[in-house]
């Protein structure tokens, strides 16, 4: 089964676009031909993620595979940043193809592959497939983004820190100044991240934002219409079933969101 | 091998940019370090003077001594017979900033007041 993903892609040209969005980013990019993907996260002045695109290096330019469904604002100030010389910003979305896949379902050949990802780090990110007719595909939809462990606006829009979210080892301090960077460095230094975010599944959809699982207070922190939510709990907690007040539930690692 | 085929491809995002006439001040202090910073350098130096996405605050200055660039676009100012540039495409950020400089040992060096930035970082680096 391949998720076909229709959030946006971008491209960004000129001999400066990689350390245009290296700026933004909380860790410094350095994606060429050698080392072609990387991932940013750009998040605003409180700290928080607004975005988190894996970055492809490509012969016509930088390749963003925002994790937004919309085109994020910043763009804006990278595209005038690039105007200066001659890049430019381009919506590339139509012009790639952009799937997720279990990793044991990918096709065989595929023009890129993102691995170790979501729920476990069991899926993929395949760009440009090869088409066979044996794989069937269907749109992503937030709530199968939700089961495979990807994020959706409800993680970004500025809600949470990238601690929260699954995305802590893209906080380098080394990359100098970027937005909520000060905070990020107020939290390594005086207040270390001890949260993640799980991937949890219920018998019966929950009806409440939060549960005690393992003896912690666990958030919710995508909307509970289905039996699988994502939640924020204390880092120690470990992963399994759980029996709590609603009865027995089932939580997993997200490792590196989609 | 690109990933981008030949079709699909979309326009280019609109960045639209108020283009104004470039008026910045430049204290006596950051006068003299500019001479002396420049003292050594051929005629076609100039300084250049920029504002890039980026920076604790969206916006990072940048400040820089280059071979006079050969593309149109920039505006210049002449402080002290030394040229300052500035691109019109961050002439609506840049106008009407102060140009200082500090000499002291921390927090030392070129500061710059910007009256359009409704924000800046704490080391006066970047600003939104």
């Amino acid at each position: 089964m391949l998720y076909d993903d229709p959030r946006p892609i971008s491209l960004l040209t000129g001999h400066s676009a990689v350390e245009a969005i290296s700026k933004l980013s909380t860790n410094r990019l350095s994606v060429n031909k050698e080392n072609n993907v990387e991932r940013a996260v750009v998040c605003d002045g409180s700290g928080r993620v607004l975005d988190a695109p894996h970055i492809v290096w490509d012969e016509s330019g930088v390749i963003l595979l925002h994790t937004t469904s919309y085109k994020p604002d910043y763009l804006k100030s990278v595209a005038r940043t690039l105007s200066k010389g001659s890049g430019q910003v381009m919506d590339a979305t139509g012009a790639i193809d952009r799937f997720l896949c279990h990793r044991d379902q990918c096709p065989d050949q595929a023009g890129l592959v993102i691995d170790n990802l979501g729920v476990m780090g069991k899926y993929s990110i395949v760009l440009n497939p090869t088409r066979s007719e044996k794989w069937t595909n269907t749109r992503l939809t937030p709530e199968v983004l939700i089961e495979i462990g990807g994020l959706t606006d409800d993680h970004l829009k500025g809600r949470y820190l990238p601690h929260h979210i699954g995305l802590a080892d893209y906080v380098r301090l080394d990359n100098g100044c970027y937005p909520g960077q000060e905070i990020h460095a107020r939290m390594d230094s005086r207040n270390p991240n001890k949260k993640k975010m799980i991937w949890i599944e219920f018998e019966d959809p929950p009806n409440q934002n939060s549960l005690i699982i393992s003896g912690f207070n666990c958030k919710f922190i995508t909307p509970s219409g289905g039996r699988i939510v994502h939640g924020i709990i204390e880092d120690s907690t470990e992963v399994g079933f759980h029996d709590t007040a609603i009865g027995t539930v089932n939580t997993l690692d997200i490792l590196n969101a989609l | 091998m690109s990933l981008v085929g030949g079709g699909g491809l979309g326009l280019p995002m609109a960045v639209e940019i108020d283009v104004v006439n470039v008026d910045i001040s430049v204290t006596k202090a950051a006068e003299n370090a500019i001479l002396e910073t420049m003292s050594n350098d051929d005629d076609d130096q100039v300084l250049i003077i920029s504002a890039d996405s980026g920076g604790c605050s969206g916006y990072m200055y940048d400040m820089k001594v280059v071979e006079r660039p050969e593309e149109d676009g920039y505006q210049e100012i002449v402080v002290g017979g030394k040229s300052i540039l500035i691109h019109d495409r961050d002439s609506d950020l840049l106008n009407g900033i102060e140009l200082d400089y500090k000499d002291t040992l921390m927090g030392g060096g070129f500061q710059i007041t910007n009256p359009n930035a409704s924000k800046s970082c704490g080391c006066g680096q970047s600003f939104g």
